[in-house]
């Protein structure tokens, strides 16, 4: 009740309050928010949040088009130029600025549009990987499939492609297709990426995962994590992290970092819980999970691994 | 005057207070465990029995550790335990058999590779001390898939009756599928549904044994002693066979593991009941008392039964001949013409090649 009650104030009053705004200060409110907000995550969702409310036509279609392209993932380094211009040139032209007197505002606003629909296009891309599943008959996921193995154990080769090994570092079987499941090729490719951009982060978790009183099963953890982070991503809670750590366009690589990061600080989380067995996974992710979301809740959020820890 | 009404309406009150909280009391809760080799389908179930989800919609990841799932159910809050199936975790299994009033166990009817494996697991669940006469759902999940083996198949590669029978487990075998029904007339979510009805069912009328029992073992430091002969099956089961079908209204229905016995008894009954209506589902009981010996089954006397069973006879029975798996397509229900519980390959089977819908009326 109260919720809509707020939200008929919101309506009716905003207007008003953006009229008198833009007489007293010969602005926009985008400019106000382009030139006031500190860059990254708060100026994003301030831009974010004005243009969605906006009641202008030509916002509106604005808006509904960059929203097809992003679901289609049609944002690549070479269409995106074109996009951003023209996203800038229509907002130029309905709210009258004058480029040359605010040569700042283009450039601002240009890349808050470049991480607000390269995020919901990272979502769609997201999506789509984790929607193929992992086939056995496909020879890029068994390559795929096998690196992880030597990125993981580089001394110890496997015997076969279906063997006991496989539960040396944490799947479930004898064969791991069965255990990607729900989060598909996602699921591989964060770890893949894991075990290869950060080799001894992912060793030195590898090894916590085999501690023999706290220790853990490393790949499905992995993909529970996947899940998690794949959970936050589409929620939006991850916006803060992804808005304020990238410098381009939002790829999957910052996907798989924010993975990265989430696996790194999820292993230290359980040794600091010391769980007395496996049986409390579930109530420790969980808290994990509100202790990152409360992290997220924070505007200026930006996680980074600190891998100071692996010299020990 | 006034003190006198208001004190009777006190009363009437207080009378009616009571008996709402009665009823509140009555609400039982029941706990059940879910377990399975990995990948067998245990949280498509649970997600299933929980809010009817199938799996496309969900994104199932493996479970690790367990899951706790409550909901209502027919007047139970049902708590679910969804455990992990993978090997480390399946050593903690036993540390909830003493909390759970009855079992889902949930076996990929696909994998065909697993199946002893998963064998042999179900045969230490069943016959562990503390779930030992409690009953089970048996789901053959997967059914949606090219390969999958059907019931009675299940039952006897996996050897299913003579384990039941030794534990004296309430069992139900259902096969089901957690995809959305493309062809109605399979109607295999339905059958989560029904065997979900019966666990709760054979729960409810004996839950007070039940309960008690579990308080009994709860409260003993070893639970193995209290394995005497006041579980509530060894007595119910004392005077009458095992029960089963609960849709036919046919409950005494003694189940024959021999199998040419088996074969002679479902032809005869395929001829009777075959007009009349037609049973899907098979369910298999414990033995009458005649034909295995156990009248008090004490800690000891259980542990010589148990000696005397040879695992390797099992593992032998559940061999499988993968070429005839390989081969073997499962054949279209035409639920009019499949007897109750008819052994698998035999003539029984009417393979029709060209499905015609409208001759096929759904199952149920």
């Amino acid at each position: 009740m109260f919720h809509y009650i707020w939200s008929l104030i919101n309506w009716y009053l905003r207007p008003f309050i953006k009229w008198v705004l833009r007489q007293t200060t010969h602005m926009c409110e985008l400019q106000r928010i382009c030139y006031g907000k500190p860059s990254g995550a708060p100026r994003t969702y301030a831009v974010e949040y004005s243009l969605r409310l906006s009641r202008n036509a030509d916002i509106i279609s604005l808006i509904s088009y960059l929203d097809d392209i992003a679901n289609q993932c049609a944002i690549t380094i070479r269409s995106e130029r074109g996009i951003l211009e023209e996203a800038i040139r229509t907002v130029l032209i309905t709210k009258k600025i004058n480029p040359a007197a605010h040569p700042d505002f283009s450039k601002i606003f240009g890349k808050c549009v470049e991480l607000i629909w390269g995020y919901r296009q990272l979502c769609v891309e997201c999506e789509e990987l984790r929607q193929i599943q992992y086939d056995s008959g496909n020879p890029v996921h068994e390559d795929l499939l096998l690196r992880l193995w030597d990125l993981l154990m580089p001394y110890d080769p496997l015997d076969a492609r279906i063997t006991k090994q496989w539960q040396g570092i944490g799947f479930q079987g004898d064969d791991p297709k069965t255990d990607f499941r729900g989060m598909g090729l996602l699921g591989l490719e964060n770890l893949v990426y894991f075990a290869q951009e950060y080799p001894s982060a992912a060793t030195h978790v590898l090894t916590h995962s085999m501690h023999p009183r706290y220790g853990y099963a490393f790949a499905i953890v992995g993909i529970n994590l996947t899940s998690m982070a794949l959970r936050l991503l589409k929620d939006g809670s991850a916006k803060t992290h992804i808005y304020n750590s990238s410098k381009t366009l939002p790829s999957l690589r910052a996907f798989h970092q924010f993975y990265c990061y989430l696996f790194y600080e999820f292993d230290g989380f359980w040794l600091e819980s010391k769980p007395n067995n496996i049986m409390e996974f579930s109530s420790i992710q969980k808290k994990f999970e509100i202790n990152i979301r409360m992290a997220l809740a924070n505007p200026s959020t930006v996680f980074r691994i600190n891998l100071s820890v692996d010299n020990i | 005057m006034g003190n006198c009404i208001s004190a009777t309406i006190v009363a009437c009150m207080g009378c009616a207070w009571k008996q709402c909280s009665c009823r509140r009391k009555v609400k039982k809760s029941v706990v059940l465990l879910v377990v399975g080799l990995d990948n067998a389908g245990k949280s498509a179930v649970v997600n299933y029995l929980f809010n009817k989800s199938f799996l496309t919609k969900e994104k199932v990841v493996p479970t690790i550790g367990f899951r706790t799932v409550t909901f209502n159910f027919k007047s139970c809050s049902i708590k679910l335990y969804d455990i992990g199936g993978g090997p480390q975790i399946r050593a903690l299994w036993p540390k909830y058999y003493g909390d759970v009033h009855g079992v889902i166990y949930v076996v990929d009817a696909n994998d065909h590779d697993r199946l002893s494996e998963s064998a042999n697991i179900f045969q230490e669940l069943a016959c562990h001390e503390l779930i030992k006469q409690k009953p089970i759902l048996f789901l053959g999940n997967k059914q949606d898939l090219h390969h999958a083996i059907d019931e009675f198949d299940i039952i006897q590669y996996m050897n299913i009756s003579s384990v039941v029978n030794f534990a004296k487990c309430y069992t139900r075998v259902e096969i089901c599928s957690c995809y959305p029904d493309k062809h109605k007339y399979f109607n295999l979510n339905k059958n989560i549904d029904k065997g979900f009805g019966w666990l709760i069912e054979v729960i409810k009328t004996n839950y007070d044994d039940i309960e008690k029992e579990l308080h009994a073992k709860r409260s003993k430091k070893n639970p193995c002693d209290s394995f005497k002969i006041n579980s509530w099956t060894a007595q119910s089961l004392a005077h009458s066979f095992i029960y089963s079908d609960t849709d036919s209204e046919t409950y005494l229905k003694p189940i024959i593991p021999d199998d040419t016995e088996y074969k002679r008894r479902k032809r005869r009954k395929r001829r009777t009941l075959n007009n009349i209506f037609c049973i899907s589902n098979n369910r298999t009981g414990p033995l009458p008392d005649s034909t295995i010996d156990i009248n008090v089954p004490t800690t000891k006397t259980m542990r010589e039964l148990i000696k005397s069973i040879k695992i390797e006879d099992l593992i032998n029975n559940t061999e499988i001949d993968a070429d005839a798996i390989l081969s073997y397509r499962r054949p279209r229900r035409w639920s009019k013409k499949r007897p109750s519980t008819a052994p698998p390959g035999i003539e029984l089977f009417e393979v029709h090649p060209v499905v015609k819908p409208h001759i096929i009326t759904s199952s149920q």
